[in-house]
């Protein structure tokens, strides 16, 4: 994956690889910073295409979409989880949780909006903006927010970052719960403990992934 | 939650960010329309002027306050009055090229109940007078009898009542429109009339002719030339036969005047340009700085499912909302503005000033809407481009 920085620099931040993440499962990526996690992430979720290869979503080929229909997929079957704040300023809570839905056309899910805000410990704050929410409630709200359109996968981008051990515990739980529902959670992190809810575990390093117990870089199909 | 509402919760949002280029794009309405209004106004004025005017040369007494004070009159609403033998109108019909000719009266109103000011009256004869009746059919089409007036547009007086001039009940037969000159504050009637107020203000003691008889005096004689014979020519031969007139032709007494408005019109025309231009700059400067500190927020839409054209569309439809929300705020000061202060520079510059009817004032109103609309568009066009094609994953990080 070859990848041009700010500036024109090209880097390559991914070495070729296949990954296949499968469903009801989580699979959790380690790596430090710049070893290309994100940019992975960006990748799987459709947000960045890749200067080779492909992304296959069931029988769709994600980059072989045009933008407008690929952003429509991913609406209705892609929940990512930004790394930090990522609360939209002008929104309520609430409002914040039912955008994508909204966006991708599902009716009817005030229901569900309201068991994720119970689930995740937000129905107080559902009035609340988010400049009034602290780091674990902002990404509680994030993590609703991914699943309010039940999405076959979701992508979380190192969501326990800067939340302390309980916030932390909390935030993987919920997302190992999205899993047993049923989506292909990846979780990118460099928290160790975050081993503990993984169904899967890659590490990666330079760009490229190598799976837990593998020696070789990873060739899953 | 309606997504087609995010473009308006941003601006709600965010006042102080949305107030400060409604703002910028009122500025940039304001001076458009009201530069447009403006300089229509006055060309406006002028035309009418120039049309009221109807004659080719006008003869005055010769000195210099008749022609300064006919310039008052006609274009300021001055109150004014000279005059000069009766017999000079036979000698102005017998030169050479000379089609017609028509006196007027001119006197000043003691006190009239219509007005805290004094009001010019205009007298001018009824057979032969080419100049004033043709456009004061507008107000009144029968015959002005005797102690009947029709008075300007500015006049706070109405059709049927009376006016009390020099303790001569006077009856309202008509009244004139909006000219945006002098004119509007001026009464009309027949000359025998306003012979007959210059006897009643000598019988209360007021003096306007020092010995002569009304019968025998005028003040204005107007001019049309014959078709084939040069107007400049023929001005030349009446000041050349005649002793103590000055002819002047009617053009050379809106000469300044046109001058100045061409002088101002040129101004506002620069002015809206270097207006425009600003407003774009200032727009994309200040969309830029937007699209810099907004880049997280686009990405996190984006990571939502937005696609690049809905994040277009939504910078393009905050920026649209904007500068016609601008526009039409711009747009009501402007108007008020060009009408409230139309008057003073009407009385102020000598300017004459007639605000544009309705379809012209709706067509500056859309072109100034329009101008608005395209320097937000051109201005945000690029801010909207860069901000639909960031790499959404790595801006989210890079905000850690």
């Amino acid at each position: 994956m070859q990848y041009q920085k700010r500036g024109g620099r090209s880097i390559t931040a991914l070495q070729p690889l296949h990954l296949e993440l499968e469903s009801g499962k989580v699979a959790v990526i380690f790596g430090r910073s710049g070893s290309g996690k994100t940019t992975l992430l960006s990748i799987l979720a459709g947000l960045l295409h890749p200067s080779e290869g492909s992304v296959r979503f069931g029988t769709h080929d994600l980059y072989a979409m045009p933008d407008k229909e690929r952003s429509a997929f991913r609406s209705r079957n892609i929940g990512y989880i930004p790394q930090g704040q990522s609360g939209l300023a002008v929104l309520r809570v609430r409002e914040n949780i039912l955008l994508p839905a909204s966006l991708a056309g599902i009716p009817d899910v005030a229901e569900r909006a309201g068991a994720l805000l119970e689930q995740t410990g937000m129905t107080a704050l559902q009035e609340a903006f988010p400049h009034e929410l602290s780091g674990g409630e902002m990404r509680r709200m994030a993590i609703a927010r991914a699943l309010i359109c039940k999405p076959a996968a979701v992508f979380a981008d190192e969501p326990t970052n800067d939340l302390d051990e309980t916030n932390a515990q909390q935030i993987l739980s919920m997302l190992q719960s999205a899993a047993r529902e049923g989506a292909a959670v990846t979780i990118v992190t460099h928290e160790p403990f975050a081993a503990a809810y993984a169904d899967v575990i890659y590490r990666i390093d330079n760009g490229t992934i190598i799976k837990e117990g593998c020696t070789s870089s990873v060739q899953i199909i | 939650m309606n997504i087609r509402m995010l473009p308006l919760r941003n601006l709600l949002g965010r006042p102080f960010r949305t107030l400060a280029l409604l703002l910028i794009a009122a500025v940039m309405s304001a001076s458009v329309f009201g530069g447009m209004a403006a300089s229509a106004s006055l060309q406006n004025g002028l035309s009418s002027l120039e049309s009221r005017l109807g004659a080719d040369i006008i003869v005055l007494p010769d000195d210099a306050k008749a022609a300064v004070d006919l310039k008052n009159i006609l274009l300021q609403g001055t109150p004014g009055y000279f005059y000069m033998e009766r017999s000079v109108q036979e000698g102005i019909a017998a030169v050479e090229g000379v089609a017609q000719t028509s006196s007027q009266y001119y006197l000043v109103s003691a006190n009239a109940e219509c007005c805290t000011v004094q009001v010019q009256i205009i007298g001018f004869d009824e057979e032969t007078d080419f100049s004033v009746k043709p456009w004061l059919k507008q107000a009144y089409s029968g015959q002005l009898g005797e102690n009947e007036i029709i008075v300007g547009a500015a006049l706070s007086t109405q059709t049927g009542h009376s006016l009390k001039l020099y303790g001569v009940e006077c009856k309202v037969v008509g009244k004139l429109e909006a000219t945006g000159t002098g004119l509007d504050t001026a009464i009309y009637t027949t000359d025998n009339t306003v012979r007959t107020l210059i006897r009643a203000a000598e019988e209360k003691g007021i003096h306007v002719l020092s010995r002569q008889s009304p019968d025998d005096m005028l003040s204005s004689v107007y001019v049309k030339v014959q078709d084939g014979y040069d107007i400049g020519e023929v001005e030349a031969k009446i000041n050349l036969t005649l002793d103590g007139v000055q002819a002047v032709r009617t053009r050379s007494v809106l000469t300044g005047t046109a001058d100045k408005l061409a002088v101002i019109s040129g101004s506002i025309r620069l002015l809206i340009v270097v207006v425009w231009v600003l407003v774009v700059v200032i727009l994309t400067a200040s969309f830029s700085v937007m699209a810099s500190v907004r880049r997280r927020e686009f990405a996190v839409l984006r990571t939502l499912g937005f696609s690049r054209r809905q994040l277009v569309r939504i910078v393009m439809t905050e920026s649209s909302a904007i500068c016609f929300a601008g526009a039409a705020a711009g747009l009501l000061i402007a108007w008020i503005a060009v009408y409230a202060f139309g008057r003073q520079l009407e009385i102020r510059a000598g300017l004459p000033y007639l605000l544009p009817d309705v379809l012209h004032t709706v067509v500056y109103a859309l072109t100034a809407a329009a101008a608005v609309w395209a320097a937000g568009m051109l201005a945000s066009a690029y801010s909207a481009y860069g901000l639909s094609h960031t790499d959404a994953g790595n801006i989210l990080r890079e905000g850690d």
